[in-house]
């Protein structure tokens, strides 16, 4: 892949200011996502990976800070054009929970045209909702005219994350920031949404940056899966290889804690300790207190994101000496 | 905006247990309080004869019991009693006087929502900057200001000192009978107008001035301080952060989308506190002489008049309750997830 990336993140670094100090939510970040691919960023709560979604989609809170970094999305910068109040159409983002994200007073054709007014060119009534009716048609959505005018609590979960969905795509973005868009809806509901998600990536060609904490569905949606910990990238692979293959102990003790049916009388894994704190974050590797293979050297010196073979890059020192 | 008759039901059977409620209330303690309010009946010199005949007369020789239920009887009738005071019957006497206070209040709500709404809307904004300081600090000092204090001070300042405008009463008796004033709806202000007697209305709005401001001036702050948390509080909700995230114009979120969200419980707040205020004109009557309810039942109080007494509690009661029917039914036009 030569082509210029549709989205690069370079040295991105974010801190939310708190009362007595600072957290450092996500540290020197660099990945890119190329056109039509779909990468997945999967870690636990609190790893940073919502942070860099709300970055890209320019919805930071007001206590969160850009230490450092660009985003560059197609050439441009955005943090300079956001910081000029210019208007980003081709990203465009999908928030977790639907009902919360659609605001309860108003009804959803409502919101869906004050934002495909305030993106294209549109000041015609009819025109707008054409245009609202027609991404409604596109996520699948029954009866779009009476959706256009029915107010969010009278539409169930998965019609609202379908809505959201619509909305997001309103104003013919590039790409979607998709931010655990089925971690509240029922199973079934999911594998829809993801189903959905798929299609019109594959239909409108988008790119989509989508945010997990299910490694499961990571590797079902994605192309590449950027697996994140504490604020850091550890694991850059292709989903096959990432499953296939996990290098980095954190994935693969992730791996170990996804429910497994076939094997009888198993117990669920999980990984001992708890998510590192990020007011103060450790020296060496920030998994280095709760890794199983820790070495000493882990405690002293950061290992840096490095390619152990074509695109699986790992931030692991049992790797770094092998190699070479 | 559907309104069921369930609701209508509901809130009409409340209204009567309220009303029968404090009916039974404010008679019992009325009638145990040791005030003989027969001697203020029979007036002064009176001879025990006609002491004991005005004790018949009023019933106070009767079961406390059977007082009340021939006061319900003749309540129902529309009879309330005649003030012992004033020696006409209570309903006109509260109806009067009501309309009096309706009018200073709800000029009053009207200044204190329509500048206390901006105003907090300006301090959400400029959050933690000098506007957003003397913001607080005005709305402080005025929510915790006594109201007759602040009556005062106004009084000195305006009427005394200044001596623009009149510190007392609703309008100015030789105005009236010069123009031939007459009362039709109570309110003076909208009498005046339909009567085209400028002189009357002018004069009218002058008297206002002075106690609407006062009596607003907690509503105010109120309205100022609830519009700024709740403002803060709903920029900071997931509905608010996603408008944001999806482009829309800065404006468009703030005064289409959070402001609405932040009137549901302004209104709410401020719509009872509306009630509430009826009592608080109180003192604001009193202090600028307002032929309102609170003046009516500050002097039925002093004098023992307690038919008039029970009137006023009465007609607080009732006003009560249909403004807490109002707010809901503003709120239900706000928010569609509220169903009546």
């Amino acid at each position: 892949m030569n082509r210029q990336p549709l989205l690069q993140i370079e040295d991105l670094s974010i801190d939310y200011i708190i009362v007595g100090g600072s957290i450092k939510a996500v540290r020197n970040v660099s990945f890119s996502i190329n056109e039509g691919e779909v990468v997945c960023l999967v870690g636990e709560s609190g790893s940073g990976k919502s942070t860099i979604g709300l970055a890209v989609a320019g919805a930071l809170p007001e206590n969160a800070i850009i230490r450092s970094g660009k985003i560059i999305f197609q050439g441009k910068d955005l943090l300079y054009e956001k910081s000029k109040n210019k208007k980003i159409d081709n990203v465009m983002i999908v928030f977790q929970d639907p009902a919360a994200t659609l605001n309860p007073l108003f009804t959803v054709g409502e919101v869906i045209s004050d934002v495909i007014r305030s993106h294209l060119q549109i000041r015609d009534k009819g025109e707008i909702r054409e245009k609202a009716l027609e991404v409604f048609r596109m996520v699948e959505l029954p009866d779009p005219d009476r959706i256009f005018n029915s107010y969010p609590h009278e539409l169930s979960g998965g019609m609202l994350q379908r809505v959201v969905i619509a909305i997001s795509l309103s104003t013919n973005p590039k790409m979607l920031i998709a931010d655990e868009p089925t971690t509240m809806l029922d199973v079934t509901l999911q594998a829809q949404i993801l189903d959905l998600l798929l299609n019109l990536k594959k239909k409108l060609g988008l790119s989509m940056l989508f945010i997990t904490h299910n490694l499961g569905v990571a590797s079902e949606i994605g192309d590449r899966i950027i697996v994140m910990y504490g604020g850091e990238i550890v694991e850059e692979a292709s989903s096959k290889d990432l499953i296939n293959n996990p290098l980095h102990p954190y994935t693969k003790s992730l791996m170990e804690c996804i429910p497994r049916t076939h094997i009888k009388h198993s117990r669920l894994k999980h990984i001992p300790g708890t998510v590192p704190d990020l007011r103060n974050p450790l020296k060496g590797c920030i998994f280095s207190d709760r890794c199983s293979e820790v070495m000493d050297i882990c405690r002293v010196v950061k290992p840096l994101l490095k390619e152990y073979s074509k695109n699986h890059k790992v931030a692991c020192h049992l790797y770094s000496e092998e190699e070479k | 905006m559907p309104i069921s008759k369930e609701y209508v039901a509901k809130r009409l059977i409340l209204l009567m247990l309220v009303v029968i409620g404090v009916l039974f209330i404010t008679f019992i303690i009325t009638r145990i309080i040791p005030a003989r309010p027969e001697l203020l009946w029979a007036g002064p010199h009176a001879t025990i004869e006609q002491i004991q005949k005005a004790r018949e007369q009023l019933n106070l020789d009767k079961p406390i019991l059977i007082q009340f239920i021939l006061y319900l009887h003749g309540f129902f009738q529309g009879d309330w009693g005649i003030s012992w005071r004033t020696r006409s019957p209570v309903l006109i006497d509260v109806l009067s006087s009501l309309t009096a206070t309706l009018e200073l209040i709800i000029i009053a709500f009207t200044i204190a929502f329509i500048i206390g709404v901006p105003f907090g809307v300006l301090a959400a904004i400029k959050k933690y900057t000098w506007i957003d300081d003397v913001a607080r600090i005005v709305t402080v000092i005025g929510a915790s200001m006594p109201v007759f204090w602040l009556a005062l001070i106004v009084q000195l300042i305006f009427g005394t000192w200044l001596g623009i405008l009149p510190s007392a009463k609703r309008v100015d008796e030789w105005v009236v009978i010069v123009t031939g004033f007459k009362q039709i709806t109570g309110f003076y202000l909208i009498d005046s107008i339909l009567q085209g007697n400028h002189m009357v209305f002018i004069d009218s709005l002058r008297h206002i001035v002075l106690p609407a401001l006062v009596l607003a001036s907690y509503p105010f702050c109120l309205s100022a301080r609830m519009t700024r948390a709740v403002m803060m509080e709903v920029s900071t909700e997931p509905h608010v952060r996603s408008l944001i995230a999806w482009g829309l114009p800065q404006r468009t979120i703030l005064f289409k989308y959070s402001l609405r969200n932040t009137l549901v419980p302004v209104i709410a707040s401020i719509g009872l506190s509306f009630g509430y205020t009826i009592i608080g004109a109180f003192m604001v009557e009193l202090v600028f002489v307002w032929p309102g309810i609170g003046y009516y039942a500050a002097m039925s109080l002093l004098s023992f008049d307690y038919p008039a007494v029970i009137g006023c509690v009465l007609i607080v009661a009732i006003f009560y309750c249909v403004i807490n029917t109002l707010v809901d039914i503003i709120h239900s036009a706000i928010d569609p997830r509220v169903k009546l």
